[in-house]
């Protein structure tokens, strides 16, 4: 029976690094974390949720929308083979490759259960309704972690007291927050505080001036300031890593698969209502997408090519395959070629 | 104690690189001195001293509504800060010689004269000795340098009874460091245009380039000025333009 609880941790920093439950302590941000940011969830109800607001943003004529949801549906394939992993590594040893992957499973399961983010980052702000749901006991004091920790949301939905404040994890180094027209004046300053190491990263609390001297201001600040990108994009938790990177950057190609007589698929392949780009412009199309549950970028392709590659069973011949998907071989060969050397397809 | 050195790095393969230089790199890393660097710069020190951690200057030629000179003047202003007034050591590691074609470094140098703060020079091997490989030069007419940027938008003339080397050629993406050399052609058309006013037609020139990593190898192709906006040229490629009745031997390529 599990011990009752004496102690509520906030939501933020999101994503935590601790357990979700250490003896009386429940940590409502790392509960969170476990629900939304893993594989299980991403394959299964959170690319279903996606797929059906596409269908309805397409419906509606909402292109953008769907050119996103698009875009975010077929990364559930990628992502989801990558979140397990990066949550370990993010609680254990963190990476900016591990927060970048946690922050797009973030905007992947935001966007599917239609959960808005936090103000800037791309990490949940769950419905009161979840939080109410988390948290059977009543009265549970409430153990803050300092500034932007969600602590209100708490306050708010479920009534509780803030007990203390026990700032933040001592790990993360102080950010100085500065309106933006601050900028100019206090950049020298600022600089030598990152350069130093006596601050982590600078929050501007507003827009920077659109001037060239305050783009060489804050292109000085994310050069010497080793967190910079990473607290700009991520927020607190990306005081814990250094650099930047995009989920993008860390997708790569499929490797080619063999090539033989006699092929299997190597990944999922699908029909979609077109590409992000052809979305954007509104003109949606029958498009074939090759994905992978790896960490590789999903493959635009002719349709054709899915019917090629749904029909590769790991037996059938090439003339098996033609009288089957009543193709000329001139008209197979070249596709089970192109499957192969993207990586769709391998002998079997 | 708080030091600015600039260190030129050599044009390309690192064995081009000075004693002098190489000995600075490995100080500077036993000192823990703060250094700065282009892509090209970081990739050369990469080769020889890989546990060098230097900071990434290519945001300056990234940067919304800054151009070049605005750029340059502040990165000096900045590295002359960060070791005078922040006091940290900073090593400003540049491609080739620092004293070609390097407004920053310039603008570095005349700060420092200006405010009487000591200045370290770490010279390093000019492309330009690589460049002339490409063709036979004999000094007897002079040589003009000039950047082909500054004679296609801004206005320089040429004299056209003396060879000249028009660098930075394929220097026109906006990354400045960009391996993209599709943005080369527009202002090729400029420069030939520019040229044409001076020149024939037929009047032969040299796009000089070089093979790129690892071997650097000088490429030469020798085209009427007519056909300079033909094809986009490499990133660090140079034009030769050989004098108007000036020994012939100078509108030769060399193959080595």
């Amino acid at each position: 029976m599990a011990e009752a609880l004496t102690r509520l941790r906030p939501l933020g920093p999101f994503p935590p690094w601790s357990a979700a439950r250490s003896g009386s302590t429940l940590d409502l941000g790392a509960l969170m974390r476990d629900q939304l940011l893993q594989r299980r969830a991403l394959w299964g109800p959170l690319r279903r949720l996606l797929q059906s607001r596409l269908a309805q943003a397409i419906e509606a004529s909402q292109w953008s929308r769907s050119a996103e949801l698009l875009g975010m549906w077929l990364h559930t394939w990628p992502v989801g083979a990558m979140v397990d992993p990066a949550v370990s590594e993010w609680m254990t040893c963190p990476s900016v490759e591990s927060l970048a992957t946690l922050a797009r499973a973030s905007e992947l399961a935001c966007a599917a259960l239609g959960w808005p983010t936090v103000p800037g980052l791309p990490w949940p702000d769950p419905p009161a309704e979840w939080l109410r749901t988390q948290l059977a006991e009543q009265g549970v004091p409430l153990v803050g972690r300092g500034e932007g920790d969600g602590r209100q949301r708490l306050i708010d939905a479920l009534g509780l007291t803030l007990e203390r404040d026990e700032g933040w994890p001592d790990e993360l180094l102080a950010v100085e927050s500065i309106p933006g027209e601050a900028l100019i004046s206090r950049r020298a300053e600022l600089a030598r505080r990152l350069v130093r190491g006596e601050l982590g990263a600078v929050q501007l609390t507003s827009p920077i001036p659109p001037s060239p001297l305050a783009a060489l201001a804050i292109g000085e600040l994310r050069m010497e300031g080793r967190h910079q990108r990473a607290f700009e994009a991520w927020g607190p938790a990306g005081l814990r890593v250094e650099g930047f990177v995009t989920l993008a950057e860390l997708l790569g190609a499929a490797p080619p698969g063999e090539p033989g007589p006699v092929l299997i698929p190597t990944g999922d392949c699908l029909l979609a209502p077109g590409t992000p780009a052809s979305l954007r412009r509104g003109q949606p199309e029958t498009v074939g997408w090759l994905l992978w549950e790896a960490p590789f970028r999903p493959v635009p392709v002719h349709p054709l090519a899915v019917e090629v590659l749904r029909a590769l069973d790991g037996v059938a011949t090439a003339p098996q395959l033609c009288a089957t998907l009543e193709l000329s071989e001139d008209q197979l060969q070249p596709v089970l070629d192109a499957l192969v050397s993207v990586g769709a397809a391998t002998a079997a | 104690m708080s030091r600015l050195t600039i260190l030129g790095l050599g044009p390309a393969r690192p064995e081009q690189m000075t004693l002098e230089a190489r000995e600075a790199l490995a100080q500077a890393v036993a000192s823990g001195a703060r250094a700065y660097g282009l892509a090209h710069a970081r990739a050369l020190v990469e080769a020889v001293e890989p546990r060098l951690v230097i900071h990434e200057l290519d945001y300056l030629y990234r940067l919304p509504g800054v151009d070049r000179p605005v750029a340059y003047r502040d990165l000096a202003t900045m590295l002359v800060r960060r070791a005078f007034e922040d006091q940290v050591e900073v090593l400003y590691l540049v491609a080739g010689s620092p004293l070609f074609i390097n407004d920053a470094v310039l603008q570095i140098r005349r700060l420092c004269q200006q405010r009487q703060l000591p200045l370290r020079l770490i010279h390093g091997m000019s492309f330009v000795e690589l460049v002339l490989q490409g063709v036979y030069w004999t000094g007897h007419r002079g040589l003009q340098l000039l950047s082909a940027w500054n004679v296609a938008r801004d206005g320089m003339e040429l004299q056209t009874d003396r060879p000249a080397l028009l660098c930075q050629l394929g220097e026109f993406s906006v990354g400045g460091e960009a391996l993209a050399t599709d943005g080369s052609v527009g202002v090729l058309v400029e420069l030939r245009d520019r040229l044409a006013s001076s020149y024939p037609l037929d009047h032969p020139v040299a796009v000089l380039a070089s093979s790129g990593h690892p071997d650097y190898l000088p490429q030469t192709r020798q085209i009427p000025l007519s056909a300079l906006a033909d094809e986009p040229v490499p990133v660090y490629s140079n034009l030769w333009v050989p004098a108007i009745g000036g020994p012939a031997v100078e509108s030769e390529v060399a193959s080595g």
